[in-house]
């Protein structure tokens, strides 16, 4: 019998197998079927203490669920999964599994900020999903996502070209981390312009900013700081 | 002209304010009570705070109660019935009936029936375990063991995690009620607020389909239990309890704002928000006063719209729970409406008939 198009969602844990014995009897046909437990037996009430101990996810406790941050997201018209309402409502609850299962989404707010000028009820959303991806970040909920990937090249190539960034020095991080291949081509036609311009020392070893020893010792203090609401 | 007099039958928040207001009028009272102290329903249930001020019920009852008590142009039967009433004249011979049988008369100008509510008895939904499963209540149980300070699971301890349902006995056609009861969404947020108040590491969850935390309630209960206490809403009304290892309930239910997932989650204590029903003592009131029935099972008043505290017997006014669900202030301001109109008509004989005007269609 096929499935109900409404229960999917809740078994789409099923393992098929070619070959099942049970008690030396071989089943087949719909029998063989098993179905992953996936029932919700706990929340863990930690999750929203947590969350919305940090400045960024303070708003979170204001949020009634009513959907218009979702409704406007521009992300969500690309990704079905992608529900800052949702998100919110299993932080809340403390659905962790649930907040797993949402890895490939959870990451791909791109800040527009609509769902925050949209609230009505003062939730700064934008950051809230932020939090929210924080926290399944730092507990091991989900693996490190491209666009956490690529903030930490961003910094790191900053740190170390003395508080600037170039596209040269950008893409080439980023290239090595796999994130971008350039063709021979793409290479060759970049080449003519930097090289004539000149700018090629700049994009190699750019200029330090001004006081960038002091600067770099606040950046880094800062970094290691954990700012918490009063 | 005679000293005028009304018989007001309920000694409850409406029953209080109507008998209040009519001797401020200057009319004699004579007050039916069924229990053997005034106060109704609240009184009878030991009420804790109230929704939405969170201030004790004592503090809103107690100087109803005592104004009406110490009054001598009051007089009051305790544990007593009314009986039967007899048209005479404009006005009315009721019998009234005490504990013991004995029957005694007393002329009248005027009849207000505020004999109120009763709380709908969740053993009627018998998927729900109460009176079965340990650490099942009602709203109605709760209110008392927050105003005793005796709010323990079956172990002696105070809660750690509790489970709120609304729409028990209301919104439910299985049980005949088709009706929202209107102040159990409010009850409940008041008194996860209070059990966080108490018990602030413990977990509340509210199951609901939806929060009518109505008119000026909406910010001070829905949205200060999220802001400041962290109750935590979940839409969907449970389907059943089971009883879980070492006293926990279990409940079964579906999350519809996540439908990815079955929810069996236990927890230590469940408050099942049980509705309001018109009960047998008003039944029995509407009954010996011959009045008729709205759809629901309410007492009907004369135009709902209209005349909302006029019966349909001439004579007989309605105030508070009577005709429909209720909080405490809307009675207490129907009390005083139909002490208005009572005294209207035994001092100047209105009576406003429902005219059919002839509205053109649009
Ligand atoms: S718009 Fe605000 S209140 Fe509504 S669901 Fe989104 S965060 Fe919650
Ligand atoms: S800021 Fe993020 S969550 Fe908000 S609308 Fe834009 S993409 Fe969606
Ligand atoms: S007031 Fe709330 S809990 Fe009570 S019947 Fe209405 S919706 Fe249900």
């Amino acid at each position: 019998m096929p499935i109900p198009e409404s229960e999917k969602p809740i078994i789409k844990g099923v393992i098929q197998k070619e070959k099942v014995i049970v008690d030396g009897v071989e089943v087949d046909g719909t029998w063989n079927a098993f179905l992953i437990e996936r029932t919700q037996t706990g929340y863990d009430p930690s999750v929203w203490d947590e969350i919305a101990n940090t400045l960024e996810g303070v708003t979170i406790s204001a949020c009634w669920q009513c959907g218009t941050c979702t409704s406007g997201c521009t992300m969500r018209e690309y990704d079905d999964n992608f529900s800052p309402r949702r998100f919110i409502d299993l932080a809340r609850k403390g659905d962790k599994q649930a907040l797993a299962e949402l890895q490939d989404s959870l990451w791909r707010c791109v800040s527009c900020q609509k769902c925050t000028h949209r609230c009505p009820k003062g939730v700064l959303v934008e950051e809230v999903v932020h939090a929210i991806h924080n926290y399944a970040l730092k507990h091991g909920l989900v693996k490190k996502d491209p666009g956490t990937i690529f903030d930490e090249l961003f910094l790191e190539t900053v740190m170390k070209n003395g508080g600037r960034i170039t596209e040269l020095s950008l893409a080439s991080a980023a290239a090595k981390a796999g994130m971008v291949t350039f063709s021979l081509r793409d290479l060759l036609t970049m080449a003519g312009p930097i090289l004539k311009s000149g700018i090629y020392k700049d994009l190699l070893k750019p200029a330090k900013i001004k006081n960038w020893d002091k600067i770099k010792q606040v950046l880094e203090e800062a970094m290691k700081e954990e700012v918490v609401p009063e | 002209m005679a000293q005028e007099k009304v018989l007001v039958i309920g000694a409850g928040p409406a029953g209080l304010s109507a008998a209040r207001e009519l001797t401020n009028l200057g009319v004699d009272v004579i007050l039916v009570e069924r229990e053997s102290y005034l106060g109704g329903t609240p009184k009878k249930l030991k009420y804790s705070l109230l929704f939405p001020e969170l201030r004790p019920a004592s503090e809103v009852l107690d100087p109803l109660i005592k104004s009406v008590e110490e009054n001598s142009n009051v007089k009051i039967y305790k544990e007593s019935i009314v009986e039967g009433a007899k048209s005479e004249g404009n006005g009315f011979i009721v019998s009234i009936k005490d504990k013991n049988g004995k029957v005694t008369t007393e002329k009248v100008g005027a009849i207000i029936a505020a004999s109120g509510f009763e709380h709908f008895d969740s053993r009627r939904k018998y998927e729900y375990g109460y009176g079965i499963i340990p650490n099942i209540y009602q709203i109605s149980d709760v209110e008392r063991m927050l105003s005793e300070n005796k709010l323990v699971t079956t172990k002696g301890t105070p809660p750690k995690r509790v489970a709120i349902l609304l729409c028990v006995g209301s919104r439910d056609a299985t049980v005949g009620n088709t009706y929202c009861s209107r102040v159990c969404c409010a009850v409940s947020i008041k008194q996860a607020m209070e059990i966080k108040q108490r018990i602030p590491d413990a977990v509340v969850h509210i199951y609901y389909m939806d929060i009518r935390t109505y008119g000026l309630m909406e910010d001070k209960l829905y949205w200060k239990s999220q802001l400041e206490y962290r109750v935590g809403y979940i839409r969907g009304r449970i389907s059943e309890f089971m009883r879980g290892p070492d006293d926990t309930v279990v409940i079964k239910g579906e999350d519809t704002m996540n439908l990815n997932r079955a929810l069996v989650v236990p927890y230590d204590m469940v408050i099942l928000a049980n509705g309001m029903e018109l009960g047998l003592g008003s039944k029995q009131v509407a009954k010996a006063l011959g009045l008729e029935f709205e759809e629901h099972g309410f007492v009907k008043p004369l135009d709902p719209d209209r005349f909302p505290v006029l019966s349909t017997r001439k004579g007989v006014f309605l105030a508070g729970a009577i005709t429909g669900p209720k909080t405490i202030s809307d009675s207490i301001t129907e009390g005083t409406a139909a002490a208005i109109k009572a005294y209207e008509y035994v001092t100047k004989g209105v009576w406003e008939e429902p005219v059919k005007v002839q509205v053109s269609s649009h």
